[in-house]
């Protein structure tokens, strides 16, 4: 009895892992294809072996609805992110909590990593506005008012920050991480999960991506 | 099953007694029976081979991630599916030859090869999203191979997960949002450590739980507008209750009264200093919040409901009693205080009552012969001399006066101590 239950661990799992290879793969082989412009550096993993950390355009969010018409924007939050403009400039459109209900084009699905803040909007003298017994206090009225003061960039993670190289080859990437020379190539699937395809340099693919 | 030094000591104890004639040579089984001593300990050959699968995990980690470039990805994969169920198959076959230590070995080798294929799945295809996520991931098949099998290895393997899952968790919302998902998890080793009268697992699960409450405190206190004394109001209250629930249960059969009891004390001594260094960020807004009200109405209820149950089974003595009731009463009160006359005049009593507090739970602890209570009790009583010492004098006095006056205090406070500690030494050895 306990030898079948063991071995029902190990198939259990075995499918994990396996389904985790075959979500990747689907999105691979069916995805909407973008080309991000992106900003590598190189930091070495002693485990991972090298890698380049990609940082895109569409990383930090400044034009999203304000948080009173779509709930506070906060760290960890899921949103969805339409993609517009052309071949290869992709830039963030519509930024929200739900995902948009028709196909208006590729959309990625990203967490809320840090959200940057003007703390000069937040007072507490004007606060209390519209409540019984308040008087307009000396100090101007800012243009916006938020509770712990507006956000003003929403920093993104979309799950394709990493790209690992073989060993000792970051080096030369980074020589030219400067230039904007680099893009990726991503595929979306539907509901905005993202997948890289491969690593191109001027345009031209240096790292592609295989299914297995 | 206790403790293996227990047993070890317990074994020569047993041996001597028989020499000198005190307990018949065929009593020594029996005893050692009724505390699952009995037969050789196989905790060295556990450990060694728990050692080697920690390093075959790291070799197989290390090996894979040395030769990513030679491997293609169908390669990598096969090789950390193969590898996977080659371990797990290692372990039917050693569980069929009747090797259960090596077997559970084998069973946590899956478990680390599982995390292994986890992150190397990752790397493969250039996944970034949710380290955490990963950590679950990884967690919850520990959890499960810890409930299926079971595996004790893999169970204290999804403790040590599931706590850097709640790490990392906690990071990535910026500390922002309480990770209350970790406690549901936790629930899963709580309860088999009960079921499998597991001391090891109670000591993880316990301090995990403290982890948890470090790392969430800012969260939950921002989250639900809680000032910060309600927060640690709130721990400590947890904490004297985990205490109260140890000694109603500690004339019954409950495996873990003395754990509770133990970290319950010791664990409601730090809130109460966390309480006193709070300061002027001890309170906030005009009013205690309705969300810590029913909370501490629930563990309230709970403590007084323990301490008095306690009382009627003569776990504890009426002056202890009263003692306990005084300090759920201190506990609750203190945000209410410091929110009606600020934190300066509460300043002095609470250092007062931590001190008191100290002295009762040195005093508990000898009447109950708990060493380790005890001692732990003397240990805070010196830091809490050394404290007030430096807090109430050490901007009056000039540098090598306070040096040397401290020194005396700490000379002669270790001397009463070690003074007190004989005394109660004796006593027991006399009442023995």
């Amino acid at each position: 009895m306990i030898m079948v239950r063991i071995l029902a661990v190990a198939l259990l799992q075995i499918a994990a892992i396996g389904a985790m290879i075959w979500e990747r793969v689907q999105i691979l082989n069916d995805g909407r294809e973008v080309t991000l412009n992106v900003e590598p550096v190189d930091p070495t993993d002693f485990f991972r072996g090298d890698y380049v950390i990609l940082t895109y355009e569409i990383s930090r969010i400044t034009d999203f609805p304000p948080e009173n018409g779509s709930g506070p924007w906060r760290p960890g939050d899921l949103v969805y992110v339409t993609l517009e403009g052309e071949q290869d400039r992709w830039r963030a459109g519509l930024v929200s909590h739900d995902p948009p209900l028709t196909d208006i084009g590729p959309m990625i699905r990203g967490r809320i990593d840090y959200v940057e803040r003007d703390w000069t909007t937040a007072t507490e003298a004007w606060a209390e506005e519209g409540q019984p017994g308040f008087s307009p206090p000396a100090e101007q009225k800012p243009a916006r008012l938020c509770d712990g003061g507006c956000p003003t960039t929403l920093h993104m993670s979309y799950g394709i920050e990493s790209y690992f190289i073989p060993q000792g080859e970051g080096r030369a990437i980074e020589n030219i991480r400067n230039d904007d020379r680099v893009s990726i190539r991503v595929a979306l699937a539907a509901d905005g999960r993202a997948a890289i395809k491969g690593l191109m340099i001027d345009g031209e693919p240096v790292y592609e991506e295989t299914l297995f | 099953m206790r403790p293996p030094l227990y047993s070890r000591q317990l074994r020569q104890d047993l041996d001597e007694w028989i020499a000198r004639g005190w307990v018949p040579q065929t009593s020594r089984d029996l005893i050692l029976g009724q505390v699952g001593a009995l037969g050789p300990s196989r905790t060295l050959p556990s450990i060694l081979a728990i050692m080697g699968v920690v390093l075959l995990g790291a070799g197989a980690m290390s090996f894979v991630a040395a030769n990513w470039a030679m491997m293609g990805k169908l390669v990598r994969l096969i090789l950390l599916l193969g590898s996977m169920a080659a371990a797990y198959g290692f372990a039917i076959s050693l569980m069929a030859r009747g090797q259960a230590a090596l077997a559970q070995a084998a069973i946590l080798l899956g478990v680390a090869l599982f995390g292994v294929s986890i992150m190397l799945v990752a790397q493969t295809y250039h996944i970034n999203a949710g380290f955490s996520d990963g950590l679950l991931m990884w967690g919850a098949g520990a959890l499960i191979a810890a409930v299926l099998v079971p595996s004790r290895p893999a169970m204290t393997a999804a403790i040590l997960i599931g706590a850097a899952w709640t790490i990392a968790a906690v990071e990535e919302t910026g500390y922002e949002t309480p990770h209350f998902a970790f406690l549901v998890y936790l629930a899963v080793p709580l309860v088999l450590a009960h079921v499998w009268n597991s001391m090891g697992e109670m000591h993880l699960v316990i301090l995990s739980l403290v982890v948890w409450a470090v790392l969430n405190a800012v969260s939950i206190s921002d989250t639900y507008d809680w000032s910060a004394a309600e927060v640690i109001s709130a721990f400590s209250l947890f904490t004297f209750a985990m205490w109260t629930i140890g000694r109603v249960t500690s004339h019954t059969r409950y495996p873990f009264s003395q754990a509770l009891a133990r970290y319950g004390l010791i664990l409601t001594g730090f809130g109460l200093v966390v309480l006193h260094t709070l300061g002027d960020e001890a309170s906030s807004g005009t009013m205690v919040t309705a969300g810590w009200i029913y909370a501490i109405a629930i563990l309230g209820g709970i403590a007084v409901a323990a301490v008095t149950a306690a009382r009627i089974r003569d776990a504890l003595t009426p002056p202890e009693l009263a003692i306990a009731l005084a300090i759920i009463a201190g506990i609750i009160a203190f945000p209410v205080l410091v929110l009606s006359m600020g934190d300066g005049p509460l300043e002095l009593p609470v250092i007062v009552l931590i001190g008191l507090f100290i002295v009762w739970v040195i005093a508990h602890g000898v009447r109950l012969e708990d060493r380790v209570l005890t001692n732990s009790a003397f240990v805070g009583f010196g830091a809490w001399v050394l404290y007030v010492y430096v807090d109430v004098f050490g901007t009056l006095l000039d540098q090598a006066t306070f040096f040397l006056i401290g020194g005396v205090i700490l000379v002669v406070t270790s001397i009463a101590l070690e003074a007190v500690r004989r005394t109660v030494g004796r006593d027991h050895a006399i009442a023995g």
